[in-house]
């Protein structure tokens, strides 16, 4: 095939979606047809099937091995997991003070880092932003290992304040990281227009820069809120067995063989997740996300 | 110089790094008048503009704003208020929020500022958009806004950075005006940055030409306009037709002449070449309009002659506009009698359309 002719068949040949090369590679016509389907029919059991086990699991009281499905259904276990003097409610009362906290911390660090970041001329920017980043780059177990270690001979094991330093280790990449990109999208010029009408620097921070970068501190406060709120390993090492947040008592549920707590764990977790995550995509602006890491 | 100058800026310098981009920049500006800085772009006309308001600080030189040395204060203790290119409007606040920011910082009680915004947004037909989000309005009304800001403040000094540049044409047109016209009402003292030769001759009672971080010639529109004192100047204020021959002395004039080019005596040309050594070649400029075509005829006396060939001829409106080969240089020139192309015709110059400068190398000019 010449050069011209192979770029004329190429032109020609229509785009194709991944559904009719799977159809075609079957052979094409009812086969194909039914190899899409099948092909359909497997990735959805790969999305749904563990979330319906877990829905089940939910609502199932009675559910032994050789049985494909629960024997009994009923809300029962929902009834003791929120009982007023139930392990949940300990757990979500901790699970939210410490994510609150951890907020509150790392943004009181982020928004001074990430301003700095975006608008100093800071010796070495790129390392002191990939030096965030390490926390996540390392194994978690053995720094969580010997953080715990260090937080014993302060005295600050299983304490609630030990929880929100590790949590807010983790929400740092994220705080600084937009932090920085929301300040970087702030037009200069708006600070210069409220220094020119006779803003000092201070107020034209509070009154212009910041409500401009808003946006996306928020976004950066709800990834650390939800981070903070699945945080498993740190808060094992470093608060078990005083600190019991929600993520914990999943684990133990699970470990006892509970699925039923476990899975009504789960469930609670999922919502404030999607909740936020629907948020987030509002407020984070396409040019804020485009800067994330510069 | 006058003492009743509201800004006086001396021997002003200003670099970037290695790079300067004012070069000993002096300028005074009274109460009311209104000053165009221009110049092509990287002429320095910005840097000066916000060297004048206290975004950038100078090498050397002094900034004075009702005789108060202000060289080394910033933005904010200045008594200047500037409209930016971009506007620089707030975006999380309303118009009423954008243009009552300034008052509120100065303390002016609530009354007080709702009664002079109201005043303002009447002034620039902005009624009932008070609390319109300003993301929300069109690119002539947050122009008009980024202006109330500006002047709600009632600054001695007022700075417009290319205020038009970022406007449809037809809004641009019909701003210069309105804006003039509101700055010449309120008696608002102002320097206004373009690189629009008509805009800055429409709005401006003085004319500052820069070129190379210095002012090339500072006066009134028309006086730049008649009596360029540079090659440049006259480049930049429309006579770009520039043709280059040998310049003899007569009695009562000058011989020009030049290859295939007929000698011809002119009394009186605008121009720095009218004292004969520094210029025994010259460069001619002449506006477009300034010039006509003559299909045959003898030469006139007070009157340069150049034969050529219509290459192209074409119609914008008004006259027609022929471009014409003489030589090996091609010359634009409007004239109201049709031609053809290829026509041998003559571009007739009367003595007045001729600025005359000594002649410098394209190399050095640049």
């Amino acid at each position: 095939m010449t050069q011209a002719s192979f770029w004329q068949n190429q032109a020609q040949a229509p785009k194709q979606t991944l559904a009719a090369r799977i159809g075609d590679l079957a052979g094409g016509g009812v086969v194909g047809a039914l190899a899409v389907g099948f092909c359909i029919l497997l990735l959805a059991i790969a999305i749904f099937g563990p979330l319906t086990n877990l829905l089940l699991w939910t609502v199932a009281e009675q559910w032994y091995f050789p049985h494909t499905f629960p024997a009994r259904y009923g809300f029962d276990f929902w009834a003791r997991v929120f009982h007023p003097d139930g392990n949940a409610f300990v757990s979500l009362r901790y699970s939210l003070v410490i994510a609150v906290l951890t907020v509150i911390f790392c943004l009181s660090l982020a928004i001074p880092a990430g301003y700095a970041l975006a608008r100093l001329a800071l010796p070495a920017r790129a390392l002191i932003l990939l030096v965030f980043l390490v926390p996540q780059a390392f194994p978690n177990i053995p720094v969580h290992i010997n953080i715990a270690r260090v937080f014993y001979q302060l005295d600050l094991h299983g304490t609630v304040g030990a929880v929100v330093l590790v949590h807010t280790l983790h929400g740092m990449v994220y705080a600084v990281w937009i932090a920085t990109a929301a300040f970087g999208a702030v037009d200069k010029t708006l600070e210069e227009a409220a220094r020119d009408i006779g803003a000092g620097p201070i107020r034209t921070f509070f009154t212009i820069t910041l409500p401009s970068a808003m946006p996306g501190i928020i976004a950066s406060a709800i990834f650390v809120f939800l981070e903070s709120l699945d945080e498993f390993t740190g808060t094992y090492f470093v608060g078990a067995p005083e600190i019991t947040t929600l993520p914990m008592l999943m684990f133990r549920a699970g470990m006892e063989g509970n699925y039923q707590v476990a899975s009504i764990t789960a469930l609670v977790l999922l919502v404030p997740s999607v909740l936020f995550m629907i948020v987030v995509e509002r407020f984070l602006r396409a040019d804020v996300l485009a800067a994330v890491g510069r | 110089m006058a003492t009743d100058a509201i800004l006086s800026v001396r021997d002003l310098s200003v670099a970037y790094g290695q790079t300067r981009i004012l070069d000993g920049i002096s300028l005074d500006l009274e109460q009311g008048e209104f000053l165009a800085l221009l110049g092509r772009s990287g002429c320095g006309k910005t840097t000066l503009l916000r060297t004048i308001g206290g975004f950038m600080r100078p090498e050397h030189g002094q900034v004075r704003i009702d005789g108060v040395d202000v060289t080394r204060l910033s933005p904010e203790a200045r008594p200047t208020a500037m409209v930016f290119q971009s506007y620089a409007l707030w975006p999380h606040m309303t118009v009423f929020g954008n243009i009552a920011y300034g008052l509120k910082l100065r303390g002016v009680p609530k009354p007080e500022i709702t009664r002079r915004i109201d005043e303002v947004l009447a002034l620039l037909r902005l009624d009932g958009l008070a609390d319109r989000k300003v993301t929300a309005l069109s690119g002539g009304q947050r122009q008009r806004v980024a202006l109330g800001r500006a002047l709600a403040v009632a600054p001695r000094l007022l700075l417009l950075d290319e205020p038009l540049s970022n406007l449809d044409a037809r809004i641009r047109l019909d701003l210069r005006h309105e804006i003039r016209d509101l700055l010449k009402r309120l008696g608002v003292t102002a320097v206004h940055v373009t690189h629009d030769r008509e805009e800055a001759m429409v709005m401006a009672d003085r004319l500052a030409l820069m070129n190379g971080g210095q002012i090339v010639q500072q006066g009134a529109p028309a006086e730049l306009y008649d009596r360029p004192a540079s090659s440049f100047v006259a480049d930049f204020m429309g006579a770009s037709n520039i043709i280059t021959l040998d310049v003899r002395h007569a009695d009562d004039g000058l011989i020009v002449e030049g290859p295939g080019i007929a000698p011809a005596r002119i009394s009186a040309a605008a121009g720095s070449c009218t004292v004969g050594d520094n210029c025994a070649r010259a460069d001619i400029h002449f506006r477009s309009a300034q010039a006509r075509i003559e299909a045959s005829g003898a030469a006139v006396d007070d009157e340069l002659s150049l034969p050529g060939v219509i290459l192209q001829a074409t119609y914008p409106g008004d006259s027609y506009r022929y471009a014409v080969q003489v030589g090996h240089d091609r010359f634009l020139v409007d004239d109201i009698r049709k031609f053809s192309e290829g026509e041998a015709v003559r571009i007739v110059l009367p003595a007045g359309a001729i600025h005359l400068f000594p002649h410098v190398d394209a190399q050095s000019a640049a």
